[in-house]
């Protein structure tokens, strides 16, 4: 259990448009490529709101890239409010797989259920994640 | 001890899970999640525990370095560790971090261990920790 290979923590930051949120039938945007072969596992981060609260959608995910995606992060878009930092883990910001290895050769996408994303103008996200081949 | 201005430093990250008696193991000292080695020395930064119940026994969790005199770079009060809640270093009134930051003992790894009584109710304890490490 105990490790010396020091694992290198990767981050996945940027601002969403409300648009690539809810591209893809909700599926939303890929953030992180798939890379074949490299298994992510998501550590920690968070999601924040810019230019209003979010609604709309009934919650905010991130999940994996395979065809039946794996949920990582579900927050209700009442946990988005405008310039708040949502935590992965904080009240309504469900951590649903923390630590967990998800689908090798997949990458990591945000998008939302319900229906789109509205009143807010992008959303910001930062993920810290390792890589392991 | 202020903290020391450095730039560009790589991250690095430790996570997993331990089992209550892996938390209790060596009379509570725990078990080393980092492997010691020789001339390097680690600095916690950050990171979250959680557990799958509530937590009783123990006073806390704690994250030391593997000196004969420990170093507790960060501990855990039980009331913080919930069920499935994340519980990070800085949670108000249940983490104590004043060694977050601070580099540990120079050669020395990471354990989680707790304090006074077992780890008890919960069965699990996840964890992930932020450090970096400096020759």
């Amino acid at each position: 259990m105990a490790t010396t290979t020091h694992p290198k923590v990767h981050c996945a930051s940027g601002s969403l448009t409300l648009a690539q949120v809810a591209a893809n039938t909700l599926a939303g945007t890929i953030v992180v490529d798939p890379a074949p072969d490299r298994t992510i596992t998501v550590l920690d981060g968070w999601l924040r709101a810019a230019g209003h609260n979010a609604a709309g959608a009934t919650t905010l995910i991130i999940t994996d890239t395979t065809a039946s995606p794996v949920t990582i992060v579900s927050a209700t878009a009442g946990a988005l409010l405008q310039d708040v930092v949502a935590r992965f883990g904080a009240s309504n910001v469900t951590f649903t797989a923390p630590n967990a290895a998800l689908t090798k050769g997949k990458g990591l996408r945000i998008g939302c259920t319900g229906s789109a994303l509205t009143t807010s103008h992008s959303l910001d996200y930062l993920i810290y994640y390792t890589v392991t081949v | 001890m202020a903290l020391q201005f450095r730039s560009n430093r790589r991250m690095r990250c430790v996570h997993g899970q331990l089992t209550a008696a892996q938390v209790n193991a060596a009379s509570r000292a725990g078990t080393v999640i980092v492997k010691p080695e020789p001339g390097r020395t680690i600095t916690v930064w950050d990171g979250w525990m959680r557990t799958d119940g509530i937590t009783s026994g123990a006073t806390a969790v704690i994250l030391t370095d593997t000196a004969s005199s420990p170093v507790t770079a960060w501990s855990m009060a039980v009331g913080g560790l919930t069920a499935a809640n994340v519980a990070r270093v800085g949670l108000a009134t249940h983490s104590t971090h004043a060694d977050v930051g601070t580099p540990l003992t120079g050669g020395k790894g990471l354990r989680i261990g707790c304090t006074v009584g077992d780890f008890a109710t919960s069965t699990v304890l996840d964890y992930c920790i932020f450090y970096t490490v400096e020759s």
